[in-house]
């Protein structure tokens, strides 16, 4: 699981109204998947985003810290533009559990892959 | 298909969790004619999709991505697509092939330590060797950024399980955090309160298993309901979802339809090749949003997709692909008029545009672009 895809991801668990942003448990293993860097695709992108969420996401992975606050600086910083796509795109969660900020209810992800399914009296 | 050919509905023989078991996610993916299949009909429905012109890398949804040969193709054109799928093995596949990115540690490992042992060449898509560059480029961008791809386990019926406006509103979303992206971004006006985030979606051959009630208590009126109102929710307004379906009838066709129109999506079905039985195929083009001239549903495609007719654009882009494929990197050598080449296709699209056709696709510095992924 990407940042990215972790930025997107809610808790939709019967009775939860926000279930955003999932919690990352301590201790998640993560792993590098390379994939080639594209400041068009960072920037269209970047409105899109729940920038706290992704920040607080980077803290729990110990990731290089993302800056709180964003300004028109940072699209021609190009540090920080390669920490933003390593964060985002490349550092993959392969091992972890998700937890929703309302309910506690805990998604795993494993092998790389987070696994969303309700079980019925959840949906 | 070999699926297809055993059981030609597998959605009715299982659960597609249980369908799609290790065995089947591998021989699925594996499978040449499913894998060429899959590409063409992906390759259609982004036609469909109709993304903005000269727009940058977009955001996409993938539903039921499965192995990721829908995907692939997505990720080929620069794309980066989420995939939603029931079938932990198909997405344990996909990542095997590489669509999350190229793991650090073997980058300069040799392809063959493809630890899945499926018959498919590692992560190619990170490729940039024998790249087919456009010299005529309009935007004289060369710059060619493959996209990526990340997969979730879920069930489409119950709904996608991702943060809504709402949530982006209410969240954390101080204005401030626009201030620093360039201009245009805020000027897009797609990512406003009343719309998600996603720029497109696309779903190849999975929505029609949300009719069968599999499971005790599975009601498909509601897994449709569930599924179209959270597909809405999660669309940039205006950007399209092109679902390309394989329904058992026209009640079920219409069962889709219409659920997704009570969702609030405009369009309808694009039936290409209506007179085949063999190439007819179903695209369910939706728009998030109220109709308009812009969300007319597209003209389907009709003749004879074996003769030089309407479907030999797709099929003879597919050859190039497997001219690529061969051993070497062969085909890598640019013959601008050959058939499937760039400008034998910009010259179809003239000709087609002459006849009156209205659903060509634009050119772009992809077109006529030989697809990395063709190389598996
Ligand atoms: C024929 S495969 C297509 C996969 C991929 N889109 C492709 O083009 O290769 C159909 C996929 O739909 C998935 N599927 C079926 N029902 C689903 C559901 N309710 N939720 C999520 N995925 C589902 C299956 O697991 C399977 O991977």
């Amino acid at each position: 699981m990407k940042l990215l895809t972790h930025n997107m991801l809610a808790s939709t668990v019967r009775g939860v109204s926000q279930g955003y942003p999932l919690g990352i448990a301590p201790g998640a293993v993560t792993e590098v998947h390379a994939c080639d860097f594209s400041k068009e695709f960072l920037v269209h992108v970047f409105p899109k985003l729940e920038w706290s969420a992704f920040v607080s996401a980077c803290a729990s992975l110990s990731l290089p810290t993302m800056p709180a606050e964003v300004t028109p600086a940072s699209w021609e910083d190009e540090s920080f533009l390669r920490q933003m796509h390593h964060n985002l795109l490349e550092v993959h969660v392969q091992e972890g559990t998700l937890i929703c900020p309302e309910s506690g209810r805990q998604f795993p992800v494993s092998k790389g892959i987070p696994n969303m399914l309700l079980n019925e009296d959840e949906i | 298909m070999a699926t297809r050919k055993a059981h030609s509905r597998p959605e009715l023989v299982a659960p597609a969790d249980v369908f799609y078991d290790n065995r089947e996610a591998r021989k699925y993916t594996t499978n040449s004619h499913m894998i060429k299949t899959q590409h063409q009909l992906t390759e259609r429905a982004l036609e469909l999709l109709a993304l903005p012109k000269d727009a940058p890398p977009q955001l996409l949804l993938d539903l039921g991505c499965g192995s990721a040969l829908s995907g692939s193709v997505l990720a080929s054109y620069g794309h980066h697509w989420v995939g939603m799928d029931l079938s932990e093995a198909m997405l344990r596949v996909a990542v095997d092939r590489g669509v999350t990115g190229v793991q650090s540690a073997d980058r300069q490992a040799p392809v063959d330590t493809n630890p899945t042992g499926v018959g498919v060449a590692a992560p190619v898509l990170f490729d940039e060797d024998d790249e087919d560059d456009d010299d005529d480029d309009e935007d004289g961008d060369d710059d060619d950024e493959p996209g990526t791809g990340d997969v979730m386990v879920g069930d489409l019926g119950q709904g996608l399980p991702l943060r809504t406006s709402l949530r982006l509103v209410h969240g954390s979303g101080s204005l401030s955090r626009h201030a620093g992206a360039p201009v245009t971004v805020s000027a897009r006006g797609g990512e406003t309160a009343a719309g998600g985030v996603f720029d497109g979606a696309v779903s190849i051959s999975a929505v029609q298993w949300l009719c069968n009630a599999d499971s005790s208590g599975a009601v498909p009126r509601l897994r449709l309901r569930r599924f179209f109102a959270t597909l809405y929710a999660a669309l940039k307004r205006g950007a399209r979802a092109v679902l390309q379906i394989y329904p058992d009838s026209p009640q079920q066709a219409e069962m889709i339809t219409s659920a997704a129109m009570k969702a609030g999506f405009s369009g309808g079905l694009v039936v290409d090749y209506p007179n085949s039985t063999r190439a007819k195929k179903y695209f369910l083009t939706l728009c998030a949003g109220p109709p308009s001239t812009s969300t007319a549903v597209p003209q389907g495609r009709d003749g004879d997709p074996d003769d030089g007719g309407d479907g030999e654009m797709v099929r003879s882009a597919k050859r190039r692909k497997v001219a690529g494929a061969g051993a070497g990197g062969g085909g890598s050598v640019r013959h601008p008029q050959r058939k499937g080449g760039a400008d034998w296709i910009r010259k179809k699209k003239e000709q087609r545009m002459m006849r009156g056709y209205t659903d060509i696709p634009r050119d772009s510095k992809y077109t006529g672009r030989k697809r990395k992924s063709g190389r598996f």
